[in-house]
Order: structure tokens, then sequence, then C-alpha cells
């Protein structure tokens, strides 16, 4: 067994730094003040093939392993959370696309967004259904060769912003009245309203809407999968795309601890740097431990996803959960390091702090991860 | 047209100076946990060459550097780069060469490879010697440029631009030729893309033993006598004055007092 990355992980780390190095950190607290997607930096990331890694190859990808995807997020969301945030959105949106598109499908998208050309997101949420998927009640009812979608859908990321929209929605049959979870891959067009759901308290610049349905006509050969097949696929598509949020996490509390170290040995007070102080020394001891601790059960839940291990959906409900809660932890204690600088915009803490509260909530809040972790020791029927 | 760059693996120069120590007893720098990476100059180097094969139909650029093996991650930052070869001269890990020693080494390795253009940087961003370039350019007998910010293909060879303190200056000139680069805002190191990046992994970095031509008269011409890192003191003087003409007046007389001017 061996916890070391390999060497040709090690380099993608090392070349994502750099490109971050160039492109993101000159932006990353000017993103966050205007609040505008940086499609300066998406472009950037499409030349560079970052996003283009959630993808298969034979769809224009660079391979569609988890653990590089996990790598380069990371490393970027130690400098920008949102901008981490712009490859995770592709990843998220595509998913169940790759997972259950049919190669016609996986042909008539993936490649657009691969090459970056074209963005996409994920629709699942509703005004009232979010944790309770079974409650969604956006409808598709199938008329002739479309279906006819109508409803509404809150808190879509990049929802504004995407081309292709991947949606769950209950397919109603017109005879029984029988609803069943359905998974469509939809193209923006007529019947469709988007508005903006701005004035998030983090991760600012990634855009939030909210989308009205009114009698869109959707081809029935966008519907993914068979109808009913709407859980298992918002699942899949889960199990793999919660352990970007656990990169997300990750990074923020390295590069959150990063700039606290750099401050504790910088800042002098009574004399001496205040590393040199042993209240000082156990924070930054403790935000070391649980940030490592997080990165080998982020690490291990994307190698056991790309190993396709049985436990694999554990393991992305525990390192989200994990990572979000010491990213929370972390910045919080990053803040208390740097005091008074910690808590105005001078220093990035105070904006990792922010980013890193979202990451307890979206995808799946903790408390949901901590049930499916729990049932799977516990077995059906808890 | 055969390019040659030659990169060297240096510690990190962004390394935080309290974090540079060296060894104990040792007349070189501690590198044990401390990063290493390209000689900034030599990045600039490889991006000449590159910009300069993307203009030559059929030209290839070989990377090339003297070290032991960890010294092979610079080719493969290169490679991932899409330099098209990527040559080792192996060294032992603690073995020490003179600059000139490592333009002898350098300079039979062009030969090996029929280079036609070699591209160096200026100075290596670790002993700043900066001699490697035109010793190399003396040891294969061809004519040397330095101070080039970026080399393009002309009419009756290669028009090469120069930096110079009041301006710039273009010159022609035929291969062979080895051109030492500068840094420009033209030639920084572009970034990879990550298939290339991942794909530099498995590329084979060929080793090529030119022990044979390292010249042994340039052994001992340079002894290294002592090492130390400087002691950095900061003192805060006030300067008195009535108004800022007398207080720069009075900063003048200071620092000419210091000898700082």
């Amino acid at each position: 067994m061996n916890f070391e990355l390999d060497k040709e992980l090690l380099f993608l780390k090392e070349m994502v730094r750099d490109l971050v190095q160039e492109k993101v950190a000159p932006r990353a607290a000017e993103i966050d003040e205007t609040d505008e997607y940086p499609w300066d930096i998406k472009e950037a990331l499409a030349e560079h093939e970052i996003l283009a890694m959630p993808f298969p190859e034979e769809y224009g990808g660079t391979g569609g392993k988890v653990l590089p995807l996990v790598i380069a997020v990371e490393e970027i969301a130690k400098v920008s959370c949102s901008v981490a945030m712009i490859p995770e959105g592709q990843c998220l949106g595509s998913t169940a696309i790759v997972i259950a598109g049919t190669e016609e499908q996986k042909q008539r998208f993936l490649p657009g967004l691969a090459s970056g050309e074209k963005l996409c997101a994920l629709s699942v949420t509703e005004p009232n259904a979010g944790s309770d998927v079974g409650g969604i009640q956006c409808t598709a009812v199938r008329d002739g060769n479309d279906y006819v979608l109508n409803g509404t859908k809150r808190f879509v990321s990049f929802g504004n912003i995407a081309d292709v929209l991947t949606l769950i929605v209950k397919t109603v049959d017109k005879n029984t009245g029988d609803k069943k979870l359905s998974c469509f891959v939809v193209e923006k067009g007529e019947g469709l309203v988007v508005r903006n759901l701005e004035h998030k308290m983090g991760i600012k610049g990634t855009p939030t809407a909210e989308l009205f349905f009114d009698n869109m006509r959707v081809p029935a050969e966008n519907l993914l999968g068979a109808e009913g097949d709407g859980f298992k696929i918002a699942m899949q598509v889960f199990d793999k795309t919660r352990i970007g949020i656990a990169a997300q996490a990750l990074g923020l509390a390295q590069g959150a601890l990063d700039i606290a170290v750099q401050y504790a040995r910088d800042r002098v007070q009574f004399g001496s740097p205040i590393g040199k102080f042993q209240a000082i020394q156990m924070k930054l001891a403790d935000m070391e431990i649980k940030t490592q601790a997080a990165r080998y059960l982020t690490y291990a839940a994307a190698d056991k996803y790309d190993r396709k291990a049985h436990d694999r959906g554990k393991f992305t409900a525990m390192a989200k959960t994990f990572a979000s809660d010491v990213a929370m932890e972390v910045t919080s204690e990053a803040i208390q390091v740097l005091g008074g600088y910690g808590y105005i915009k001078d220093y990035p803490v105070e904006r990792m702090f922010r980013d890193a509260k979202i990451q307890q909530i979206y995808e799946g809040t903790n408390e949901i991860q901590r049930i499916v972790i729990a049932r799977s020791l516990l077995g059906r029927g808890f | 047209m055969q390019i040659m760059v030659c990169l060297k693996q240096i510690l990190d120069p962004e390394l935080p100076p309290r974090d540079f120590r060296l060894e104990k007893g040792e007349m070189a720098p501690a590198t044990e946990g401390i990063p290493l990476v390209m000689s900034s100059f030599d990045q600039n180097a490889l991006e000449v060459g590159l910009q300069l094969r993307e203009k030559l139909a059929g030209a290839t650029v070989t990377v090339v550097t003297v070290g032991p093996e960890g010294a092979e991650d610079v080719l493969r930052k290169a490679l991932a780069v899409k330099a098209d070869r990527a040559v080792r001269v192996p060294l032992e890990q603690d073995c020490k060469l003179s600059g000139g020693m490592v333009a002898g080494l350098l300079a039979g390795v062009a030969r090996q490879l029929e280079a036609d253009l070699v591209i160096c940087g200026r100075q290596a961003g670790d002993w700043d010697g900066g001699q490697v370039g035109l010793i190399l350019s003396e040891e294969l007998g061809w004519p040397g440029a330095n101070l080039v910010t970026g080399i393009e293909p002309g009419a009756g060879g290669l028009v090469l631009k120069r930096e110079l303190e009041e301006g710039y200056e273009v010159i022609e000139g035929n291969v062979p030729l080895v051109a030492v680069v500068t840094n420009h805002e033209t030639n920084v190191l572009r970034i990879a893309k990550v298939k290339d990046t991942m794909a530099a992994m498995r590329k084979k970095i060929e080793l090529i033993d030119a022990a044979g031509s390292a010249v042994e008269p340039q052994a001992g011409r340079i002894e290294l006598v002592g090492l130390e890192i400087p002691v950095k003191e900061v003192n805060c003087e006030m300067i008195p004055g009535e108004d800022g003409s007398e207080k720069a007046d009075n900063l003048i007389k200071r620092l000419l007092e210091l000898k700082v001017l």
C-alpha cells in the first residue's frame, strides 16, 4: 500500500499550480469583489484542458478519472474556490450524460463540453425539494415525439450561463397518472426562462440561477436512460461529483492553512513571531492534522471511484462530509491566527471562510451524507 | 534544423530566505526537502527554441541536462510543453562541475546530436555563473550571441534580437550557432496542457555519456573557498529636518556618509 501520489499526478499538480499562479491568483480577490463570472479564466481552463478532465478520451476529454480531477480542483481551490467550481460545474452538469447517455447522446453533447466551447449545469433542487429528491414537482409529459416540461428549478449553479442542462424531473403517465423521476438533457430554448439568484455569502463569481419551464418541448431522444431512472442516475452522479466538493473543501483548508503558517512566521508580537507561541502552534498543528486527514480520505474516495470499488458511495459521502467540516474549522481558525487582519479583505482567509460554508450544504447536505454513511453500516431498513 | 536547448535543475529561487541553509561543512546549499525547478533563464531559452520550431518546418527541439536522475524532472517539464526529445548526461548526485566542465559536456552532446543551434539561458539561477553558454560556443568553435530575447527565421539564416541597456540590437547569423537567452515578456515559458503533462511522464529520456567531452584542464581553474549566508542587519534611523527639503538634504548626506551613494 502506497499513500503517495505517483509521479504523473505530482507533475499534474505542479502544472495546475503554474496555471493557477499565472491566471487565477492575480484575479481571485477581484472575482470575489465583483461577483462576475471570470470568462477569461474559463477560457484558460479550457485551453489547458482542465475543463476536459471529467470526460473520456473518445469524446475529447483527458480520460475522465476522478483522482486527477481532484488534484486539479484542490490546487485551484487553494487560491480561488470560485474558479475551482468551473471544472467542477462542468463535471456535475455532464456526468449524467457520461453515465447514462447513449452513444448518440454522448457524441452529440460531450465533445463540445470537453472542449469548453459549451458549458453545462445539473439541475435537481426545487423551491420545495432539496434534500428530499422524491419531492420534485417539475413534470415532463410525453406528447408525440416530445416531452413537455413544466415547473421551477432553484439554486442551479451556472444555470444562467450553461448551454446544456441535465435535470431531474417527474415523468407523468397521461393514462395512469403514475409519476417517476427521470433524467433529461436539455438545450436552452423556447419555454425556458432563466432568472439570476445572486447575493450569496460566498463562491462569488459562480452564478446561481432559477429556471422556469413553461411548456418547454424537449425531444424524446433527450431522455437519459429510461423513464424512472432519474433517482438512480442522480445518485450515481453525486457519488462521483461529491468527491469534487471534498477536493474544493480540501483546497480551501490547505490554502487557509498556508496563509496562517506564513503569517505566524512573520507576525511579531511581544518581540517574537507569533508562531513561537504554543497557543498558535496548537492551532496550526490541529489544522494540519485535519487537513491531511481530509486529503487522504478525499484521495481514497477518488481512487475507489476510479477502481469502481463496491464501497465507493460511502467513501464519497465520508470525504465530502469530513473535508467540508474541516474546511469550515480550518478557515475559521486561520482567521483567528490572523486576528484582526483575518477579518478584513486584505487577506484571503475571510473569503475562504465564506466559501467553505457552502461545501457543507450543496450537493447533499452533510446531514444527508451522514444518513448515507449510517445506512451503509446499519443496512436496509434504517 | 536540430535545436538543442540546455536546461539546469536548481533550488527554487522563490524559496523564502529563512528556509535557505547550507549543508554542514559543505560548500553547497542544503537540498533536502527543498523544491527543485528549471532555472528561470533556461525556461526563457526553451520558449525561444519552441517558438523558433513553430516557424521552421521540420525543426526539432531536443532538451539536454547534465545531472543526476532527479534532474529528469526538468526534462519532463520540457516534454510537457512538447519538446521533441530529451537527453540527460548522467552525473553522480554529489558531483560538482565548474561551468567550463559543463560546457565541455554539452559540447560533446551537441556534436553527438548533430545540433545546428544550441540555446542556453544566460545564467543559472543558483550560482549565477553565466559562463556555460559562451564557453560552449568556444568549445564548439561556433559563433555565439548573448542577451538574446528571440530568434526568427530570416532570408539568409536566423535573425536574433538582443537586449541592450539602451534598446535592442537585431543581428543575423547562420547555423551552427550558440544563442544565450535572457528574459523578456515575449519568452515566458508557456504552461503545459493536461494531456501533454500526463504523457510527458511516459516519454523516454535518453542517456548520453559525454564524459569523454569534459575538458579536464577546466577542473581546478576555479576553487570555491568559502560559502556563507549574508547576515542582514536592519537599523532604523530618523533623519532630522524642518521640512521635506531639509530632510532630503540630510538623507543624502547620511547616505553618502554610509557609502550607500
